[in-house]
């Protein structure tokens, strides 16, 4: 009895079980050891900059430009008529996949290491560009034709 | 699917920084690990892909895991938003935990994928950021799995994958009053698997060769150079390491020293028993690429300063600076009979770019461990 009295204090004190403050310690100090590594290495401030900034940029920065390019597309469908078959995902779904290309080739695609990818290489960035435009158009494209094939069946339906 | 792919991941990266042979001579680029650094076991040999297959897998499947970490963000992204924020003392550590977890895989995606773009855009070492980084995420990630076990075990029991609305979870994760559904949960699953397979075909052909090479076309190396014998992907070319004509013209000579010390000239090279080898070159940065090389055993060169069973050796090359001017292989990378010092490749003389006159090529080696320019092998015994 009295045991359980100690647990339950222990609960309404922490909120969780005495095995998820071991989880917790056990993150603590592996996190912070390594933590405790990037301190003094030469930049490590940078380092940390770079840590605490992935967070905004992916919170502050690109999540809400994900949300009101999303609301903006939605607030577009819905002031139009409703149509037989909607169009919204045909547009928005080929612009996020050309987005997530973007996204992650970004550096190639815009030319930003120009010099240290033609020294590494020996070839020049210039193609990348081309390539994810015509991914792109690729990616519309076939969505669009997507859509048609999708409104010539519900006519003959 | 994340929770074992980033496994996958996190395995493959500490696998690289061991294939680096960090106990030896300047091998290691993070000399400040502590006791981050540990490894099992010195890099082997065989098979002749190992590094290919684990290095390569480490990049694509990072590219490819790039959507299903984003669309897990956001889909626990309201409660980032929660009031209040914390409620209890275990609570307050979870969204501690919680913020190691999104700042280490942000910036570990990030770092990643930018270094094999070359866009440099930091000041830093990517091998200790990387490094120091991949632990602060080992850590916060095991604990948050350990944590979310139970509840994850639970809802995969329980809840059918169609049901909407979705019945409420301890975590309160499912939406209480969801907005007009403009996606299904089905189209969803298809954009971020549609997306991650995209990425796949985009990227995958870097690391395997052959004719996946042609869909590769956002891959930083996906690309072709000719239909020569030099013709395949170049690690930093002969211009940018400041490699000139002059230097590897007929006035080059290889120094070994062992027990002795021997100068040899290019000719005198040939001269000696060649070998030949399908082996591949695998970078760090995720792609290699498979040819035939030919030259001159390492053994053979050891036994000519009377130094077989030697336990180390330093290749130094013409480079200067830098921290792949020089590598030192174990003794076991330099017994494997098909290691070379390469002087030909797919039947012709290496190009410049490619390291002429003389480089290195080890089996399951890194890529930027097979010196190029080579000008010195000292054999010694590891210490």
């Amino acid at each position: 009895m009295a045991a359980d009295d100690q647990q339950s204090a222990w609960r309404r004190w922490y909120g969780a079980g005495p095995l998820h403050l071991v989880a917790i310690v056990v993150n603590l100090a592996v996190s912070g050891y390594a933590l405790s590594r990037i301190v003094g290495v030469p930049r490590w401030g940078e380092i940390l900059v770079w840590l605490g900034g992935a967070i905004v940029f992916h919170d502050f920065v690109l999540f809400p430009i994900l949300l009101v390019g999303d609301w903006t597309l939605r607030k577009a469908a819905g002031a139009m008529a409703p149509r037989k078959v909607p169009w919204l995902n045909h547009v928005r779904l080929p612009l996020v996949v050309s987005a997530l290309l973007l996204l992650v080739f970004f550096p190639l695609v815009l030319r930003v290491p120009a010099q240290a990818y033609q020294s590494k290489t020996g070839l020049t960035i210039d193609p990348y560009l081309w390539r994810w435009f015509g991914l792109t158009v690729a990616l519309v494209a076939g969505s669009a034709a997507l859509y048609v094939v999708r409104l010539v069946r519900s006519r003959r339906c | 699917m994340l929770l074992l792919g980033l496994t996958v991941v996190a395995i493959t990266g500490l696998v690289s920084y061991a294939a680096y042979n960090p106990r030896l001579g300047a091998n290691d680029l993070t000399p400040g690990k502590g006791l981050l650094g540990f490894y099992l076991f010195d890099w082997p040999t065989s098979p002749v892909w190992l590094y290919r297959a684990t290095q390569g897998t480490h990049v694509v499947l990072g590219i490819v895991l790039v959507p299903v970490l984003l669309a897990k963000l956001w889909s626990v992204a309201p409660k980032l938003y929660e009031w209040p924020p914390v409620t209890s003392v275990a609570q307050a550590f979870e969204r501690l935990n919680i913020v190691l977890i999104v700042g280490a895989s942000l910036f570990q995606f990030a770092t990643g994928i930018l270094n094999i773009q070359y866009a440099y855009l930091w000041g830093f070492s990517f091998y200790q950021a990387h490094l120091y980084g991949a632990w602060v995420f080992i850590g916060a990630f095991v604990t948050h799995v350990a944590i979310k076990l139970p509840t994850m075990v639970r809802s995969l029991r329980q809840r059918s994958i169609d049901q909407v609305p979705e019945p409420p979870d301890p975590d309160e994760l499912a939406p209480t009053n969801p907005g007009p559904v403009s996606l299904s949960r089905r189209g969803l699953l298809g954009l971020v698997g549609g997306s991650s397979a995209l990425l796949l075909v985009l990227t995958v052909g870097q690391a395997t060769g052959g004719a996946l090479r042609r869909l590769a076309l956002l891959a930083p190396r996906g690309r072709k150079y000719g239909d020569g014998p030099n013709d395949f992907q170049i690690n930093t070319t002969a211009e940018e390491a400041s490699i000139g004509q002059e230097m590897t013209g007929p006035s080059w000579r290889l120094e070994l020293v062992g027990a002795s010390r021997a100068v040899l000239s290019r000719a005198e090279l040939l001269a000696m028993g060649q070998h030949t080898e399908d082996l591949p070159i695998a970078c760090v940065e995720g792609w290699s690429t498979q040819e035939r090389w030919s030259g001159v055993r390492l053994v053979d060169l050891a036994a000519l300063v009377g130094a077989t069973g030697a336990r180390a050796v330093l290749v130094e090359s013409l480079q200067q600076g830098g921290p792949f001017s020089q590598a030192t292989l174990s003794g076991d990378q330099l017994a494997d009979p098909k290691s070379l010092l390469a002087l030909g490749v797919n039947g012709a003389e290496l190009s410049l770019d490619h390291g002429f006159p003389a480089r290195v090529i080890v089996p399951a080696n890194p890529g930027v461990r097979n010196t190029k320019w080579v000008r010195r092998l000292t054999f010694h015994d590891g210490s």
